[in-house]
């Protein structure tokens, strides 16, 4: 009986762990980066720095790559918002002037979002092609 | 009551009001976050937005927005620095750089435009 009471103490104390560690992820709608960012910007600027091995070179690769990544993520919700603009102005939510200039500003930001995933994706390019050289 | 099942009443207490308290704690760094709205309900504020709070709650979104990108647009600056200045990657870092400056400006002005907005409603009340 005692021991009974205590693993079902134990399961719902890790039961309510469990949701509340799960929380911020269900209640962000852009799905997360596989396994986290492999680099913060810091380290990225000191591996930079350093960077002399393939598998440094690797690293700094698919930190790019993953920048690339986040980068059409965003040109993507930019795209979605222009559409929740058009959809605000016809239904004449946004009385007042600006809905236009909105719409241009999010047009302007999802072309520079693949402008930047695009110039991120030759620079993991590139460390690949540094890496290749390092193995030699 | 045996001395046990207080043991067990006392722990399991104690540990219901930790997760208590890891719940709040998360709650509060969300609501720290990114001006507390996801993409899904910006995208909805912005279709339905109709009260000067509204376009306010839009204006803060953005001006984390423009502050995101100028800290980016520090970061690729300085990596900039750290590659050889006439290789690609330096000029790559500097576009990013100046093209990451330029989207913080334009998420400004998108705060701007809110905060007008607002501004307006509220006159014509």
């Amino acid at each position: 009986m005692k021991s009974r009471s205590i693993k079902t103490a134990i399961l719902s104390v890790m039961l309510t762990l469990f949701v509340a560690a799960a929380l911020p992820s269900w209640t962000s709608d852009r799905p997360p980066m596989k396994n986290g960012p492999i680099l913060t910007a810091k380290e990225a600027k000191a591996l930079i720095a350093t960077a002399k091995t393939a598998k440094e070179h690797l690293k700094l690769s698919k930190y790019f790559s993953q920048q690339a990544e986040e980068f059409d993520a965003e040109a993507k919700d930019h795209d979605e918002m222009i559409e929740a603009y058009r959809k605000s102005q016809a239904l004449g939510a946004h009385a007042a002037p600006g809905g236009v200039g909105t719409i241009e500003h999010c047009e302007f930001l999802a072309k520079s979002d693949r402008d930047m995933a695009r110039a991120l994706r030759e620079m993991a390019a590139a460390h690949e092609e540094m890496a290749k050289e390092a193995d030699k | 009551m045996s001395s046990h099942s207080i043991r067990v009443a006392v722990l399991a207490v104690f540990f219901l009001s930790t997760s208590v308290l890891f719940v709040a704690a998360q709650d509060h760094t969300m609501n720290m976050k990114e001006h507390q709205l996801t993409q899904k309900q910006l995208k909805a504020l912005i279709v339905s937005a109709k009260t000067p709070e509204d376009h306010m709650k839009l204006a803060a979104y953005f001006k984390g927005e423009a502050q995101r990108q100028e800290a980016s647009a520090k970061t690729h600056e300085e990596m900039a620095n750290l590659y050889d200045s006439k290789t690609e990657m330096a000029k790559h870092c500097k576009n990013l750089s100046e093209e990451l400056k330029k989207a913080g400006e334009s998420a400004n002005s998108m705060a701007a435009e809110h905060e007008k907005m607002a501004a307006q409603l509220r006159e014509n009340k």
